[in-house]
């Protein structure tokens, strides 16, 4: 309802916003309490709309929208003025300078005003968003303020302009008697910030450590030659070590600094400093600041790190070479390999690799062949992200030579499967060499598909008879291979995915064909193709193998039934759960009726949660009534909820069930009832996995947000006095144990059962009992207009209860659709037989009370009150239910059709629904 | 041959509890030997500190310290440490004497957000190797002085979400990998839109929102509230700002997109190969946000300099039946199924066999720490797959599309959405 209105709202703003200020002429306080109305705007468009108009009220407006906040207390509503204050200064930021100066001026006002601590922090942080430079002095108010420096010092920091201000209260610090390490912190964040250098410095004296830690990190931002100076000592003093000072980190920035303003020699001479410190990061960093100054000058550093012995410093001179690296840098890093350290090695050609400097292939391949495994995989890696031909043949000739390691091996699997460029043809050539390369092909080959490898892998499979070799078979099977891949199949090789891949590239219609002649060909071994059958994926699949599977017996049958499984088609639903009943196919069968259910695109979700209830009433193991119990989650519908809730109490199914009940009842508020409520609080105390915590959270907000319907009961109880005259319920709002049939068009909804006729399946509801002389007393709503339903008595199940036994109309007969109606059809009509008098039905919704009481042939029914229907079947017919001339024109009753059940003693109660759209509750009956 | 540092250990018998040798001084100074022990600390108790990847201790690396501002979580750590792992470990309340900490090598950084940049920079000034828990940082700000600090101190950084090289992704029923080869081969064309909603499988925890009308309630005496802010305005206390549910509220984290965002998004830019750029756009749908509570959103699109697209949308909303990936000439949906030139390609998975694989990644984290070679998720790429989740967050606080400057890291003409890049801190807190 909500959303329709927005769409609405935003159909007609353009004439609003027309007349917004001229015609509409509202008042200040009608404009802002029009705003916190929309609070919080739902779309971009609302929000832009209502901003402006409140902008537009300037800093009177502004002034009185914030100063409506209150201290915060139990019951206190800030919410859509905080909204609308922090939305009215984001939205400024944007528009001219007239309208964020009136929201300034407001939201200052109001500042000022203010004395609550925390509303004052709120408004202080809107204004820090619009704020401009001359709100500096306004901010440097709040310095000396214990609750607000903070938030005044935040402000100051971020707003723009405002550099000029905070140097100057720097400068009169000894008068203002503002806080230096705020100020200090404010500096920190402004940029060439000269006149502030010499004042920071000369605070330095006799300064707490908590001030020194600013002042070092705001010179280490804009400071320049002596803050230099400062810092430089400072580090050094401590031991370049990280500290709260921060002096070192602060230092490093300064020089970085440095070099964006190009004052390169200090940095320099300073860097060359760095260089000597013990400590491979701060040597990192002075390399860093100098390769930014010399570039490929450097070098020499570079080339003496990576001799050196600290793998730390020698990778992090090779990562600060890549911000200058050409191919000479490239060739002047390979150069070192043939003396390098192995440690440097394995660090030199991982870099040359990660650097895909392709040009050095040539050094890197030698060390393919390296008998160090860890030199010869690194450079194996290097060697494939480049690429090329070089390195294509030191991969290769490395695969052939016997007797590889385990980690090279991996190694050239790795680094053919994703070597840069084609291998196929040099890899099949070598392929079958010997039995090092054979291994290292067929673990390639499993995921690498080279059709042209296939008929060689045959070979290995067929005439080799190694089944190792099955994986690549599989991966690479061709057409060709077909009849071959079928022969081994036939001989008990496992085949199945192979004879697919072969054939895959043909319709599946094409393929199912292919595996039936090859079938019909196969003689006793027929059965064998089943699963393959089925997993062509071919709707001609689905006819064979159920028939298999009915017609068959022992292994054959065994055989279908995994071809039944495989099926993807909801046709298969039914064999599936006819299977189940066979206790050696249960669990698997069910498994799959579960799955198939889950991934079914055409079932509605009703009928997927009656097929989920089904598995489970089946039987079969706690894991799959666990996954049957989760899959009933993704259905969201009530009686999935009330299923579920039934399997928290035993100790194997209580996380899933408990989870399906959370995930669905939280998101359906209009559930909620206090039966749910207390099924919440038993999801709380049953979860226990990771999540628990939250979980246990969320059903405390839930339960807290609908406080207003905890109280109401979805049950309605026999009252006491029905109890003493001896009616039973047959619905109490939740359970349907009395009743049997269309339980997917008939659900419990939150205290009621609602009908419908869009689940796509037929049929009525009845009581398992039989009824012959009751009275039955029931509730019922119209929810749509037009709704047609009937109450079948004394009726056998599964047939039209107005002529095999008797319907008592249910009809919102006032619709228009009903204004050629006959006066047998009206609602309570003994259908057919007996006209009721005709009532004047409410408004849609509205509850009415209905009774329909059956003694011999008196039938007696009272709505709200009125007796509508009063009536002898035999009379009324002349006891002629059916034409005496046997024909099917029966002249002694109302609609002139034969009624062969009217006159039967007992039957079912029934539930006879044409439609959607009524609902039932408080269904009891007495037998008499 | 060098000495494992257990053996050794344990050779020295009772002395070994007492001294932890942390692996600089064992081999002469500045020297590795390749089959040493790290050690390492955890910072942050609450859930993800206890997570099994990360509280551990092994031949590789060993726990040696742990810190909380909770007293109650630090205990917890403690002890746990001793139960689970048979560990004595040093009990931190200021993070700054972990980091500084010489026994520990490798800082693992598992608090809420908020602390993430401040931390991971202290830790690569100090020399130290840094774990750090996704998203990597609050801002875009806090995010570039990190990368700043890895870069120039020559740390090994490792961002956590593990997708662009591992395990299934989410509800899309593959791994990274084939994805990643399907868009490099071109089959689907260029530019392509990525589209990452609860159709896709993907969940934006939209139950990270946080409450308006906080009311104050005393801070619990385990607790040390001030520190938990740290960098952070300070907010009276309330229970439901801190511990599990502190993603609600924009000072210390994003909600579902900050929870979920890196996650989500991080092998997007993987795939689309965007790791060394940002998106130059981004656009929001949603309801206008509270200036302290995070809420729901209905719509996110970025958009890069080349066309390519990366859309959030938010539970219930959009195109149920939108691909994840698409292209001019094909769309790519859940469970890898396929279309190409408006034709199912069954066989995609074949096409996909015959083409090398991706380019390894460095996923061993503990090998990258001795080799010095950049983690797969560093501190690179993840400040770019971070970024697009801030990106998102500023629009979404600002309620209005941005413009983005990838090279320059600002906000085009929007000063406001700039001053959310650099948020200052609360002092003492500076970096």
């Amino acid at each position: 309802m909500k959303r329709f209105f927005i769409i609405l709202a935003l159909l007609v703003m353009p004439l609003v916003a027309v007349n917004a200020q001229d015609n509409r002429n509202r008042a200040t306080s009608t404009i802002v309490s029009d705003a916190l109305a929309q609070m919080p705007a739902e779309t971009p468009a609302v929000y832009n709309q209502v901003m402006a108009e409140l902008a537009a009220t300037g800093a009177e407006g502004i002034e009185m929208l914030a100063m409506m906040l209150e201290p915060m207390a139990e019951g206190v509503n800030n919410s859509p003025v905080e909204y609308a204050v922090n939305g009215v200064a984001s939205y400024v930021t944007k528009e001219g300078a007239a309208m964020r100066d009136g929201v300034r001026a407001g939201l200052k006002a109001a500042i000022a005003k203010t004395t609550n601590n925390p509303n004052k922090a709120f408004l202080m942080t809107a204004l820090q968003i619009c704020a401009t430079g001359d709100d500096a002095h306004f901010f440097a108010e709040y310095l000396k303020d214990s609750y607000m420096a903070n938030f005044a010092a935040r402000a100051l920091a971020s707003v723009k302009g405002t550099d000029h201000a905070v140097e100057h209260l720097m400068a009169e610090q000894a008068e203002n008697g503002i806080s230096k390490v705020l100020l200090a912190q404010i500096a920190s964040y402004k940029s060439h910030f000269h006149d502030g250098e010499p004042i920071l410095i000369e605070w330095l004296n006799g300064a707490t450590p908590e001030l020194k830690t600013q002042i070092y990190t705001a010179l280490g931002a804009w400071g320049g030659e002596p803050a230099a100076k400062v810092l430089a000592a400072a580090a050094k003093e401590a031991g370049y070590t990280f500290d709260s000072t921060n002096a070192y980190g602060a230092y490093i920035r300064l020089l970085n600094g440095h070099l964006m303003r190009h004052d390169e020699k200090a940095v320099e001479k300073a860097a060359k400093q760095l260089l000597k410190v013990e400590k491979p990061n701060v040597r990192i960093a002075g390399l860093d600041l100098l390769a930014q100054i010399k570039g490929e000058a450097i070098m020499p550093l570079v080339l003496k790190a990576i001799k050196g012995d600290c793998r730390d410093y020698r990778y992090g001179a090779l990562r600060v070479a890549e911000q200058f690296a050409t191919e000479t840098t490239y060739a002047a890093v390979a150069a070192t390999l043939p003396k390098a350290s192995d440690d440097a090695k394995i660090d030199i050609l991982s870099w040359l690799g990660a650097n895909h400097a392709e040009k050095q292939v040539v050094a890197i391949a030698p060390f393919v062949a390296s008998a160090n495994d860890e030199i010869a995989t690194t450079a194996i890696a290097a060697a494939s992200k480049i690429g090329g031909d070089i390195a294509l043949k030191a991969l290769i000739n490395r695969m052939v030579k016997e007797q590889n390691s385990k980690a090279v091996e991996e190694a050239l699997v790795a680094g053919l499967l994703s070597f840069n460029g084609k291998i196929n043809d040099e890899f099949v050539r070598v392929m079958d060499t010997n039995s090092s390369a054979r291994a290292i092909a067929k673990q390639v080959l499993s995921s690498r598909r080279i059709p042209a490898a296939a008929s060689k892998v045959l070979v290995w499979v067929d005439n080799g008879g190694d089944d190792t070799a099955i994986p690549a078979l599989t991966t690479n099977a061709v057409e060709a291979n077909f009849a071959a891949l079928c022969n081994l199949f036939e001989q008990g090789k496992p085949m199945g995915d192979a004879i697919l891949k072969a054939i895959q590239e043909k319709p599946a219609s094409e393929q199912a064909k292919m595996i039936q002649d090859r079938m019909a060909k196969a003689g006793a071994k027929k059965h064998i193709y089943y699963p393959i059958l089925a997993a062509t994926g071919a709707k001609e699949a689905v006819e064979p193998i159920v028939t298999g599977y009915k017609s068959s017996t022992g292994e054959a049958q065994a055989a279908a039934f995994e071809g039944l499984c495989t099926l993807n088609d909801d046709s298969v639903l039914p064999t599936l759960l006819e299977a189940a009943a066979n206790p050696a196919l249960k669990e698997k069968a069910l498994a799959r009726f579960i799955a198939l259910t889950q991934s079914s695109t055409t079932l509605s979700n009703d009928q997927k949660y009656m097929n989920y209830r089904k598995a489970i009433e089946a039987e079969p193991s706690n894991t799959l009534k666990n996954r049957a119990l989760s899959a009933l989650s993704p259905t969201q519908t009530y009686p999935a909820m009330m299923l579920a809730a039934e399997y928290m109490d035993a100790e194997a199914t209580a996380q899933a069930a408990a989870n399906t009940v959370l995930e669905i009842a939280t998101k359906h508020p209009e559930f909620y009832s206090a039966e749910v409520k207390a099924l919440l609080e038993k999801v709380a105390a049953t979860v226990n996995d990771g999540d628990a915590v939250y979980k246990r959270k969320d059903i405390e907000n839930f339960i807290n947000d609908n406080k207003a319907r905890e109280g109401v009961s979805i049950l309605t109880p026999l009252s006491a006095e029905e109890q003493k005259e001896g009616f039973e319920l047959l619905f109490d709002g939740q359970n349907m144990d009395a009743w049997t049939g269309n339980l997917e068009a008939y659900q419990p909804m939150n205290g009621y059962m609602y009908v419908t006729a869009a689940y796509g399946t037929t049929g009525n509801l009845y009581t398992k009992k039989e009824y012959a002389d009751f009275v039955l007393r029931f509730e019922f709503c119209f929810d749509r207009d037009g709704v047609n339903n009937g109450i079948g008595i004394r009726t056998p199940m599964g047939v039209d209860a107005a002529y095999h036994g008797m319907e008592i109309q249910v009809l919102h007969h006032d619709s228009p659709i009903y204004k050629n109606l006959r006066e047998y059809q009206v609602h309570g009509s003994v259908y057919g037989i007996i006209p009721a008098k005709r009532i004047k039905w409410g408004a849609l919704g509205e509850w009415h009370q209905e009774e329909i009481r059956v003694k011999g042939d008196r039938i007696t029914v009272t709505v709200d009150g009125q007796v509508i229907v009063d009536g002898n079947i035999r009379t009324a017919t002349k006891g002629h239910n059916v034409a005496p001339d046997g024909s099917d024109k029966n002249p002694y009753t109302v609609d002139k059709l034969n009624h062969p059940g009217l006159f039967n003693k007992k039957g079912h109660i029934g539930l006879c629904g044409h439609g959607e759209g009524i609902k039932y509750r408080n269904i009891r009956v007495k037998e008499l | 041959m060098a000495i494992n540092r257990k053996e050794f250990l344990k050779s020295l018998g009772g002395l070994a509890a007492l001294t932890i040798i942390p692996r600089r001084v064992l081999g002469g100074p500045g020297h590795i030997a390749p089959n040493d022990q790290l050690t390492k600390g955890i910072i942050g108790m609450g859930g993800i500190g206890f997570s099994e990847n990360h509280f551990s201790s092994n031949e590789q690396c060993r726990l040696v310290a742990v810190c909380d501002v909770d007293d109650l979580h630090l205990q917890k750590g403690v002890s746990l440490s001793k139960e689970r792992l048979g560990e004595t470990v040093k009990g931190y309340h200021l993070y700054r004497d972990l980091i500084n900490d010489p026994n520990v090598d490798v800082v693992h950084i598992a608090t809420p957000p908020h602390w993430h940049g401040l931390m991971a920079v202290e830790a690569a000034k100090a020399g130290k190797d840094i774990w750090c828990e996704k998203p990597m940082t609050r801002t875009i700000g806090e995010g570039k002085r990190v990368m700043e600090a890895v870069r120039q101190n020559g740390r090994i950084f490792r961002l956590n979400t593990w997708f662009r090289f591992k395990d299934t992704f989410y509800g899309l029923g593959t791994t990274v990998q084939p994805l990643k080869k399907l868009v490099d081969s071109g089959l689907l064309g260029w530019p392509l839109k990525v589209t990452i909603s609860g159709y896709t499988g993907f969940n934006w925890k939209f139950f990270w929102v946080g409450k308006e009308n906080l009311v104050e309630q005393p801070i619990p005496k385990n607790l040390d509230y001030d520190l938990w802010l740290g960098p952070a305005p300070y907010k009276p206390y309330n229970e439901h700002r801190t511990h599990q549910t502190f993603r609600g509220y924009w000072d210390y984290d994003g909600g579902g997109l900050g929870d979920m965002g890196q996650h989500y998004i991080d092998p997007v830019q993987y795939i689309l190969g965007k790791d060394d750029t940002s998106p130059v756009k981004v656009e929001v749908d949603a309801p206008e946000q509270h200036w302290d509570a995070i809420g729901t959103w209905r719509k996110i699109v970025y958009t890069y300099a080349d066309g390519c697209q990366i859309i959030l949308q938010g539970e219930q909303h959009g195109d149920p039946t939108a691909p994840y990936i698409e292209g001019p000439n094909g769309k790519l949906y859940q469970g890898f199924r396929c279309e190409l030139n408006g034709q199912p390609a069954f066989n995609i998975m074949d096409k996909l066999a015959e083409l090398p694989d991706p380019e390894p990644q460095n996923t061993d984290f503990i090998k990258c720490i001795h080799s010095r070679e950049k983690f797969a998720l560093n501190e690179i790429n993840g400040f770019r797959s971070a970024t697009i989740v801030n990106m998102g967050l500023c629009a979404l606080r600002l309620n209005r599309t941005l413009e983005f400057d990838p090279v320059k890291l600002q906000f085009i003409n929007d000063d406001a959405a700039n001053a959310l890049i650099d948020q200052p801190m609360r002092g003492p807190w500076t970096f």
